[in-house]
């Protein structure tokens, strides 16, 4: 090995890099490890795929843009290959170098019509393997272009995605049970599984399943005085007669009016309202009791009454779902 | 927030709930100081002493005082986070199952949140904010529960003890037992067929999972394990069924999320797609693994739509697809030539030019030059 070789390599290349190594023979995998490693690329970085289905994967599912396949691996498998990198990297984004015998003439032919980086045949020596590689890389690397190109998503995670029979598969599908909520079965599947609809009250799904509900209050003042500004009071417990706020002002004093706006939503449905209370306790760790015992709760009963239908909807939920 | 009952007082069983919970060591894990004082004053009132009342402020604390002080009866707030619970409940199986009380208060009243508090093995759980009353309540309930449980969880129980041991007989007969006391005893059908899991009977087991999703739809145990036992067998159509209704019902688990957008697409069910999009949106972490499947899915589902002539679906689709923000310019490409190839080639215009400036600025002054 040179020293010439060793610089060709250079560290910040191989940066986030990963290189495929795909051959069926491990002490084939092994010595073509060592010989890479030697000049340069870094050893750790280089993985072993020992099939052409290990390669794929390995491609679609990494950034790997340097590969040496040997013609182990079958023909079918290099052109799939292939395609993968050259959607996913653009015809000059990436490095393919083939290893064969020489025996297998339709991966030869398919090496040199594919317009690859480089075909070694076997048995080579260590220097000329070394060189060659090198050498493709020194060229290469610092005029590749990076472009995706045509690509289909089915190579990024949905295999099969595109197959024209997955296409008939989900028209037959929606003919048979249209736009379905994920809650409603498929009864020819489902009578096998003892699945049925779900009716559980305030059970939804998809977005919906996200909506939390928000409590929101601010004192906006103190015996009929306004505040100078209004200020967050966070509930830590509270029902539709009293409850105690955290609170860092020292203003309140038992026996003051507080006027608070609340802000109570859960879905489409929100009440935004103001109750009137009465300061009935203070607590030395910031905490206010009050009593809502003034003016006309009407409103944050309403409020209240959707709040507490709601927590009782989401416990009947965790205990019915979780079982004894 | 209902109004409650008195916890002090006896229950109808006869155990004073002060008694019950006197002698235990509590950890209150909380990540609020303000909330972490206010349980401590609700766990003296339902009885526990100060004294043995000890407050952990995050996950790390948590653990190593639950390793060396030997606590086993935890108020845990999911301030703390949901992987902490985990974590706890790890460190927490190496006790006596019965000896383990953990009792969750979240602020996540969504029923994503809870649904994934329901995946956890608490014993009892609470939304915020409460009345203290209902919060008293509720945890004396739940840890009486655990400490003298009724014939149907002490027979379910006492399966669980032989099946853990290997003991497969004992704990079948067990089970088959609990399954004649329980109103609703999904989870001793769950665990009969784990045994039967256990003993290489797989149809028998899945008749055990469908007979607890038939007596409860939404039981999380039964429908995992027949998913897990049917994704096993390969039968993807049946375990795609099940799946669905797992991540509609429990959504927030990104690998589930994952397969079940995979197997939307080679099952046919492209419309679910939508729905799985929604369940991506709400998730507070997305890696980007998670955002290529859906991304990938939707614009799949795109040019679906236009084979079967659904262009405003369609363009719904991609740009949702375009939305996630990976690989963007393959996305955009795939839309691109999807819309040429099925005769939208306006439509492929404005999309390109609404999401690639450069591109569209190519094709404004290709327009020029061939217009002059």
């Amino acid at each position: 090995m040179t020293k010439e070789n060793e610089k060709l390599i250079k560290s910040e290349w191989m940066a986030n890099q990963s290189i495929v190594l795909a051959d069926i023979d491990l002490p084939r995998l092994e010595k073509m490890r060592d010989m890479l490693s030697s000049v340069g690329f870094p050893r750790e970085q280089i993985l072993f795929a020992y099939n052409g289905d290990d390669a794929l994967k390995i491609i679609q599912e990494s950034e790997s843009a340097i590969l040496f396949i040997d013609d182990s691996i079958g023909v079918e498998h290099f052109k799939k290959i292939h395609t993968s990198m050259k959607n996913k990297f653009g015809a000059l984004g990436f490095f393919l170098f083939a290893i064969t015998e020489g025996k297998n003439r339709e991966f030869v032919k398919l090496s040199a019509s594919v317009h690859i980086d480089g075909i070694l045949f076997r048995p080579y020596r260590d220097t000329e393997f070394t060189l060659r590689i090198t050498e493709a890389f020194r060229v290469k690397w610092e005029n590749r272009i990076v472009n995706p190109g045509m690509a289909s998503p089915d190579l990024l995670y949905i295999p099969g995605g595109n197959d024209p029979d997955a296409f008939k598969k989900a028209i037959d599908i929606e003919k048979r049970l249209g736009k379905r909520s994920v809650l409603t079965v498929d009864k020819q599947v489902a009578m096998r599984l003892g699945l049925a609809d779900v009716d559980q009250p305030g059970l939804t799904a998809g977005k919906k399943s996200f909506e939390k509900v928000k409590l929101s209050f601010k004192a906006t003042s103190r015996n009929g005085n306004p505040l100078e500004k209004a200020f967050s009071i966070h509930p830590m417990e509270i029902d539709d007669a009293r409850a105690t706020f955290e609170c860092s002002s020292s203003i309140w004093e038992v026996g003051d009016h507080i006027s608070i706006e609340a802000d109570i939503v859960h879905g489409n449905e929100g009440h935004l309202l103001r109750i009137e209370g009465k300061v009935v306790g203070i607590a030395d760790a910031g905490f206010i009791n009050v009593e809502f015992n003034e003016g006309n709760r009407t409103r944050f009963e309403a409020a209240m009454q959707m709040v507490a239908k709601r927590f009782k909807e989401l416990k009947e939920f965790f205990k019915y779902a979780k079982g004894a | 927030m209902q109004k409650a009952r008195d916890p002090s007082k006896k229950q109808a069983s006869g155990i004073d709930t002060k008694e019950i919970i006197r002698e235990r060591k509590l950890l209150i894990a909380d990540l609020d100081p303000v909330h972490r004082a206010y349980m401590l004053k609700i766990a003296v009132e339902m009885g526990f002493e100060t004294r043995k009342i000890i407050m952990a402020k995050d996950g790390a604390e948590a653990l190593q005082l639950i390793k060396s002080e030997g606590i086993t009866t935890i108020l845990f707030d999911d301030s703390l986070g949901m992987r902490t619970l985990d974590s706890i409940q790890e460190e927490l199986v190496k006790n006596t199952p019965e000896t383990v009380f953990v009792f969750l208060i979240s602020q996540n009243s969504s029923q994503a949140g809870v649904g994934r508090a329901v995946e956890t093995d608490v014993d009892g759980f609470c939304l915020k904010p409460f009345s203290s009353e209902e919060f008293k309540s509720e945890f004396i309930q739940a840890l009486t529960e655990k400490v003298q449980p009724d014939e149907f969880r002490k027979i379910l129980n006492l399966g669980k003890s032989r099946l853990f041991e290997g003991d497969l007989e004992q704990a079948g007969q067990l089970f088959e037992k609990a399954k004649e006391l329980g109103p609703s005893p999904s989870s001793a059908h769950f665990y009969a067929g784990q045994v039967k899991i256990m003993k290489r009977l797989l149809e028998e087991s899945r008749q055990e999972f469908m007979q607890g999703i038939l007596l409860n739809q939404i039981h999380c145990k039964c429908l995992k394990a027949m998913f897990d036992l049917l994704y096993g067998q390969k039968k993807i159509d049946e375990s795609y069924e099940v799946l669905r209704r797992l991540v509609g019902v429990f959504p927030e688990n990104i690998d589930r999320l994952k397969l079940a957008i995979r197997l939307a697409i080679s099952t046919g069910n492209y419309f679910d797609v939508k729905t799985w999009f929604e369940v991506y949106v709400g998730q507070e972490e997305k890696p980007d693994d998670v955002k290529k499947h859906i991304a990938s899915a939707l614009s799949v589902f795109g040019r679906y739509l236009l084979m079967t002539q659904k262009i405003d679906e369609a363009m719904t689709a991609f740009e949702q697809a375009l939305s996630v923000g990976m690989n963007r310019e393959i996305y955009l490409t795939y839309a691109v030539e999807s819309l040429q190839k099925y005769g939208h080639s306006e439509e492929a215009t404005r999309l390109v030019m609404s999401h690639d400036t450069d591109f569209a600025d190519e094709i404004a002054s290709g327009k020029a030059s061939s217009a002059a």
